[in-house]
């Protein structure tokens, strides 16, 4: 997993990565919640929603469109009923239920969730590159994973304190009996696979977590703040890479002021990385002269980061 | 075509009753930075203005070098901006009293026995939770008026799409939950041996949320009053990113006021011996400004150069007041 603030080459360094491994023979998925992320742009190639697609042998890529997702979940509800009542339509006091459900705020977010819980529960693959959404909100998924196990938990204890009442409302609606249990076997079950994903997110043999960081006092700063909250979380962090570090080369060449500026923050603000992160840190990867997109741009920077490819 | 048609000059003059502004885009493009000078632009037209950060991750103090988490402060030097970074442990603490409130009225209606802590522990735990306390405390800063100008410095786009996408997504949700209390309410009614009709505060708050969110999707769906615009590099990942949600925005049906393009590194200061590196930059960048005017034509509000240094305090966001608003 890559995190970091937006913007600094997160998505990147994640192709890149998956290049590389792919290139050692092993099965590669990367793959991302955020729609930010463009992938599909690394790529140049439309992933958006498509499930995993071959970028080339062993490299596969997804982005997760949840708006789908959510969508997908609704069709599946009016199949069971469909199938359940032996009804040809839904009636449309139920249609407006699953309507609404679906615009519930925390649908997205559980739809994003559950692909990923998918995606890692299934398997298939020798790596898993999980592109993260920026820092704050990285942080936030993160500790999903434990925050869904604690709700769950409280859920299903109030869901077992609340049968009584429950009981003779249900005697009161004249129902014949409860749906409870059905419920409760669907929590316990996400419940399950929620703990089999933190399991693997926090397993230090499986998981490892880089930080993207550039010279700037603002994103180094933010990191450690961001490093401590993910130590909270015990999440394995195993270093960070120092990514748009000027060649030193160009500092005898004539160049526009501007560039000069940066040459003096960088060396300013490098002192500092080196201060703060000592031998956390893994990589200095050049500031390239194009955009990285397309496999020939991604391959150089896979060597840059990992050596020959 | 490749020049600006309507500047953002001539955006705000066509929209003189223009009141909330928004700056989205994909990390790393300068959103702060514009935000910041939008407001000072504002707060020079007379106008009493709020710079507020609804971002999980704030920069706000960090432009100014000066502390605004919390608390609206006046910045620039000027009596009528005022800059603010909205504390969401206050509001989530807020929201989590009010509920709190509400469902231990709700419980002692219904006459459960069940702790409430747990319950409200758990709805506040929800991960959504601390996003719609967001939303809330945007919405309470427009309801409370206090201001001519907004600008709101927003989270990375996706968030922010959503985040604006949630009132609509919140009268439907609100439409259930009154529905389901209506029945509860017959119900109670029923079992009740005194007929005389109680009042029901939920349903009344369920209600006042109602009309929330109807009022707050008014305002921002409003062409003259609201104008949302999309900031940019000349490079090839951020356009793509506000490619994709412009149209997310109109499919919202939030009115985008335009596209910035910040960062342009300037043809004057790269000659014929200019180092490879930066000469290869600029011919990229030539490709992008191409790509921009062809995707984004006449929506282009500004363009923006690369200033030397990091744009952040008083003197350079003047600076970039010429540049934003020309």
């Amino acid at each position: 997993m890559f995190g970091g603030k937006g913007g600094l080459g997160k998505t990147t360094f994640s192709a890149a990565t998956a290049y590389y491994l792919a290139k050692q023979g092993k099965r590669v998925l990367v793959f991302s919640v955020d729609p930010q992320a463009s992938l599909s742009d690394i790529f140049k190639r439309d992933i958006f929603g498509k499930g995993p697609t071959e970028i080339m042998p062993n490299l596969y890529a997804q982005e997760i469109d949840a708006d789908r997702r959510v969508k997908e979940y609704q069709q599946e509800i009016r199949q069971k009923i469909l199938d359940m009542y032996g009804m040809d339509k839904i009636p449309e006091e139920i249609e407006s239920y699953i309507q609404a459900a679906a615009a519930e705020p925390a649908m997205e977010e559980s739809a994003i969730f559950d692909e990923v819980v998918d995606i890692v529960v299934k398997g298939g693959y020798d790596y898993y590159i999980y592109d993260l959404v920026p820092l704050g909100h990285a942080l936030y998924y993160l500790s999903m994973a434990s925050v869904y196990d604690e709700w769950i938990d409280k859920i299903t204890n109030l869901r077992q304190q609340m049968r009584e009442y429950d009981q003779v409302a249900a005697v009161m609606r004249r129902d014949k009996e409860l749906d409870e249990d059905a419920i409760l076997n669907e929590l316990l079950y996400i419940k399950e696979r929620i703990n089999k994903s933190s399991g693997i997110l926090t397993d230090k043999e499986k998981t490892a977590f880089f930080f993207v960081i550039t010279a700037e006092q603002m994103i180094i700063t933010d990191t450690v703040k961001a490093a401590e909250l993910f130590a909270k979380f015990d999440v394995p962090l195993s270093g960070y890479v120092v990514n748009r570090v000027l060649s030193e080369t160009l500092k005898q060449q004539e160049i526009p002021e501007y560039l000069k500026n940066r040459f003096v923050m960088q060396e300013k603000y490098l002192k500092v990385i080196d201060e703060t992160f000592k031998n956390q840190i893994l990589a200095y990867v050049p500031e390239m002269d194009r955009d990285v997109t397309g496999l020939e741009m991604i391959e150089k920077l896979a060597i840059t980061m990992f050596g020959n490819v | 075509m490749n020049q600006i048609t309507t500047s953002m000059t001539q955006y705000m003059k066509d929209h003189p009753g223009l009141k909330y502004i928004f700056f989205g885009g994909k990390g790393g493009v300068g959103k702060t930075v514009l935000a910041g000078t939008a407001a000072l632009w504002a707060a020079k037209q007379g106008k009493k203005t709020l710079l507020a950060s609804t971002n999980p991750v704030h920069s706000l103090s960090n432009l100014y070098g000066q502390d605004v988490f919390g608390k609206a402060v006046t910045v620039c030097d000027e009596s009528l901006c005022y800059a603010f970074e909205i504390d969401t442990k206050d509001t989530i603490e807020r929201s989590k009293r009010e509920i709190r409130e509400k469902i231990n009225w709700f419980l002692k209606f219904a006459d459960l026995t069940t702790k409430a802590d747990d319950f409200i522990e758990s709805a506040t735990m929800n991960p959504a939770f601390e996003e719609s306390a967001m939303f809330e405390n945007m919405t309470d800063i427009m309801f409370k008026n206090e201001y001519d100008f907004y600008v709101f410095d927003t989270a990375p786009t996706a968030n922010a799409r959503r985040l604006l996408g949630m009132s609509k997504v919140y009268s439907l949700w609100v439409e259930k939950m009154l529905k389901s209390r209506d029945e509860a309410k017959t119900l109670r009614e029923l079992l009740s041996f005194s007929k005389k009709n109680e009042e029901d505060p939920l349903m009344n708050y369920l209600l006042g949320f109602k009309g929330r969110m109807a009022k707050v999707q008014g305002l921002l769906t409003d062409n003259n009053l609201t104008a949302f615009f999309f900031a940019t590099l000349p490079e090839s990942l951020p356009i793509a990113v506000i490619t994709r949600f412009i149209n997310w925005f109109y499919e919202f049906g939030i009115p985008v006021g335009g596209v910035v393009v910040n960062g342009i590194i300037q043809k004057d200061q790269v000659g014929e011996n200019t180092a490879e590196f930066v000469r290869n930059r600029v011919k990229m960048q030539d490709d992008h400004m191409q790509e921009i005017w062809e995707i984004f034509g006449d929506k282009v509000r500004a363009t923006i150069p690369l200033f030397e240094t990091e744009v952040k305090g008083t003197p350079m966001l003047k600076r970039m007041l010429d540049h934003l608003f020309v």
